[in-house]
């Protein structure tokens, strides 16, 4: 009952999205002109793509159109390409997930201990140099922490390669800017999360119950720590992707980023708007499986929709 | 000090100080000593912010900051603020239990009574098998009287009722066999009925195992019944100290005869009947209200009812207690009352006074906690103002004259309107709440809860200035309240609610005749305190003992 709520739900979001991107599209003017430039284009090829996709009849009948085409799986040509903007956008798409990927395992891994630690010190010398250290981190924007990367290890140290895509040397780098800077976001939200947990009653009570601090840390801070980790998480992975569009120009990372930066500058609406629904995609799938983890961590939730 | 006397004694306080540590030390509990002997019932009682919490959390170093700590405190032989990290731990698992306020915080929300209790019992027996270590669990849920034991090892605690949920507590605190239990408040946050089946608990545990207990609670009524020696604290001091008849007869510091005289249970026996001749302030004609928690639930018909064609009346110038445990539909009442919630079927209808006109404003709603109902950052000044520049009074002068009034009414000085809410003590503030529901002259005022969230002596003013407000401006007050003291002190009609349904409704004066219905007289019974209460002689000449002629 609930995951088919929750399905019905991210269907109803993705439809939302969609619709948007058909207003984003109208509201920018003629489609047809904001892919070709009527000076290069005959008229008949105009009318004739016009035909293709629907861009004629009432505002209805193209919205329609444009809805049956997104669902049949056809978002229109790359005009940059020339290509099926889906194809353009999926063969970016790896590239951009092992990015994000590796971020988020490098934002979680420091984030987590350290939150942790400056959680367990609270207010002590540890807490106060981890917190300022944050504060760095998440003031530097990425493109600065970027290029003080490329200088430190490429052009002083000379030990890994500035820009490109392929080997390991090439992830680090980009890695680093990306999940460095949202470590030290995250640091933060572990350290309020462990603190919140550690100030509960039935931490105060394990104590007294004469449980070991560790296992009191493993068995009682931690699990009530999760629960607004969980919901803070997908919200952080996810503005990976929107530091990915600096940290991919910077390093030469042939991802999805990139291609919004490039795609803006070229116009080519058709692969905008593939990326945008597929973001959104992303999105509304990780959201769903955040809140289908939430019901099994908090057996609280779970009751208040069984019955 | 002769040592047989000392082995006597399972729990020794010299001199505790406890202050927060800084640059300037604050001082939160001073020059503290007492005794308890083998198999005693200590109370240590005080309002809140008395030190009686931070007392009894550093009996087992369990305090949320770093102390600054003098004194020494003995307990079964150790002494506890030199205990090394690991005997601590051996000091926490063997020679003290400790039961908390709330149960549902004292438990881990996410993890099953079962796994929390087999946590505990690994520390005892670390070799046990798993299905050994379960039996043990279920026995010590029967220990303390769960009904289907085995079943509740594998749920969560919110699927328990708070009175279960202290009761895992209990069985919790006693698996290590301790030598004291400590049980902070442990009635405090649960209704009524359960709490004397709580308390009754606590004093089988203690005649069955020899067990001293130390009761820290602000409810004197609990101390006189059961405890075998209190001691009063009061701003972080002891102010008295002794056997419980000696201190109950003759409380020798004024702060504990003005405690206990604050808490002293009056049968009611004044005349009430006149008011009902006044006008009518609101009715409720057969309301009913029922909650569903989803939509399927509603089509199904499971719904929670809150109110089951309830009916009753408020007339001018009388206070109305609305009487029962949580869950009985009080809550929903008033929250009908106010237009927040509409009922299902049945009419609520405010009769306005004539002055009044506009109809919406003609009820104002008190809420329990008045430090969450004002704003922290606004001066109460503003907050009044507030109030009364959104329903149009333009001129200036004119509300600092009506405010200056109501302040007065509610009995409060001139100097709080320049403070803001932190700088407010508890009965300042509940107050201030009081006098901005009066801004807008309302006919009825309905305050929900508005004494459980204040301190004994300070209960005493709000009554005192709900008497007044009823007495001067002629004010219907509904008052929803769990307890019955408050009731006997101020209500002339009590309606008593069970599941949504009016099964008692009142004058105040027949409400201990004993001739009431099973539910109100359990609700009598389970009144704590109740055994002080002097025979006395009521009007028609009955005598009444413990509420029975």
């Amino acid at each position: 009952m609930l995951l088919l709520t929750r399905l019905l739900r991210a269907a109803v979001s993705l439809w939302v999205i969609v619709t948007l991107v058909f207003v984003a599209l109208r509201a920018t003017g003629d489609p047809i002109l904001a892919i070709f430039n009527p000076d290069d284009t005959t008229q008949a090829a105009l009318d004739a793509y016009r035909e293709q996709w629907g861009y004629t009849g009432t505002i209805l009948q193209q919205y329609l159109t444009y809805v049956n085409n997104v669902f049949h799986g056809a978002f229109g040509i790359s005009n940059m390409s020339n290509r099926d903007a889906l194809s353009v956008v999926l063969e970016r798409l790896p590239a951009t997930l092992q990015l994000v990927g590796c971020s988020a395992v490098v934002m979680i891994a420091i984030g987590v201990p350290v939150g942790a630690l400056a959680a367990l010190d609270n207010g002590g010398r540890l807490d106060r140099t981890i917190m300022s250290l944050s504060t760095v981190g998440f003031a530097l924007p990425n493109f600065v922490l970027g290029l003080a990367l490329i200088l430190l290890l490429s052009v002083n140290l000379r030990i890994l390669p500035s820009n490109g895509y392929g080997s390991l040397q090439n992830l680090i780098m980009p890695v680093l800017t990306i999940g460095l800077a949202k470590a030290a976001i995250f640091t933060r939200f572990v350290r309020s999360a462990v603190l919140d947990a550690l100030r509960l009653t039935c931490v105060t009570s394990a104590r007294a119950r004469g449980l070991g601090e560790f296992q009191i840390f493993v068995h009682h801070v931690i699990p009530n720590a999760m629960l607004p980790l969980v919901t803070i998480t997908p919200l952080l992975v996810g503005s990976m992707i929107a530091a990915g569009s600096v940290v991919e120009s910077v390093f030469g990372w042939p991802g999805v980023g990139r291609l919004i930066v490039d795609s803006v500058a070229q116009r080519d609406l058709a692969v905008l708007q593939v990326i945008i629904m597929m973001v959104a995609f992303l999105m509304i799938a990780t959201n769903l499986i955040v809140d289908l983890a939430y019901a099994k961590l908090d057996p609280r939730t779970a009751l208040a929709h069984s019955h | 000090m002769n040592s047989d006397k000392i082995a006597e004694r399972v729990c020794r306080v010299e001199n505790l100080g406890i202050a927060l540590a800084g640059d300037q030390p604050i001082s939160l509990v001073e020059d503290v000593s007492f005794e308890i002997s083998r198999g005693g019932y200590f109370a240590l009682v005080g309002e809140s912010g008395s030190g009686k919490s931070i007392t009894c959390h550093s009996l087992m170093r369990l305090l949320p900051f770093k102390p600054e700590f003098r004194g020494r405190i003995v307990i079964d032989g150790q002494d506890v603020w030199s205990l090394s990290r690991s005997q601590l731990i051996q000091f926490r698992r063997k020679s003290v239990g400790m039961v908390f306020q709330d149960p549902l915080a004292a438990l881990n929300p996410v993890r099953t009574i079962g796994s929390q209790m087999l946590e505990t019992l690994r520390l005892y027996y670390p070799s046990a098998r798993p299905d050994e270590l379960r039996s043990r669990a279920i026995d010590a849920l029967k220990g303390v009287h769960i009904p289907m034991a085995e079943q509740r090892l594998d749920i969560y605690p919110h699927q328990l009722s708070g009175g279960l949920n202290q009761r895992v507590m209990i069985a919790l605190a006693m698996l290590g066999d301790p030598a004291l239990l400590i049980a902070d408040e442990p009635t405090t946050a649960l209704d009524m009925s359960v709490q004397a089946e709580v308390l009754d608990l606590i004093d089988e545990m203690r005649r069955e195992n020899n067990l001293t207990v130390l009761l820290v609670t602000h409810d004197l009524g609990i101390v006189r019944d059961r405890a075998t020696h209190i001691a009063v604290m009061h701003k972080g001091r002891l102010v008295e100290q002794g056997p419980t008849a000696d201190v109950v007869s003759a409380p020798k510091a004024d702060y504990s005869r003005e405690l206990f005289n604050a808490a002293s249970v009056e049968w009611p026996d004044r005349e009430t009947g006149k008011l009902r001749q006044n006008p009518l302030a609101l009715t409720f004609d057969n309301v009913d209200k029922t909650f569903y928690s989803s939509a399927r639930d509603r089509k199904a018909g499971i719904g929670v009812p809150a109110a089951k064609a309830m009916s009753f009346t408020v007339h001018r110038g009388e206070i109305v207690a609305l009487v029962g445990e949580s869950g009985s539909g009080k809550t929903t009442a008033a929250k009908m009352a106010m237009g927040l919630v509409s009922p299902d079927s049945g009419r609520i209808t405010t009769h306005s006074s004539e002055e009044n006109g506009s109809p919406k404003l003609n009820v104002q709603m008190v809420f329990q906690h008045p430090r969450d109902s004002l704003d922290p950052l606004m001066k109460v000044n503003d907050q009044l103002n507030e109030v009364l520049i959104v329903h149009g009074w333009r001129d200036a002068a004119a509300r600092k004259a009506h405010i200056a009034k109501i302040i007065q009414d509610v009995g409060l000085g001139a100097h709080v309107l320049e403070r803001r809410p932190t700088f407010l003590s508890g009965g300042e503030a509940q107050r201030v709440v009081i006098a901005r529901a009066l801004l807008l002259k309302p006919d009825v005022l309905i305050a929900d809860e508005p004494l459980s969230a204040v301190d004994v002596r300070i209960q005493k003013h709000i009554l005192e200035c709900f008497q007044r407000l009823r007495e001067r401006l002629g004010i219907a007050i509904l008052l929803i309240t769990h307890d019955l003291r408050v009731v006997f002190e101020i209500a002339d009609q009590v309606v008593v609610l069970r599941h949504g349904e009016v099964i008692e409704d009142i004058p105040v004066s027949l409400f201990t005749d004993g001739k009431r219905h099973e539910y109100t007289q359990m609700l009598i019974d389970a009144m704590p305190g109740k055994t002080a209460v002097p025979v006395r002689e009521l009007a028609h000449g009955a005598i009444a003992t413990n509420g029975r002629v």
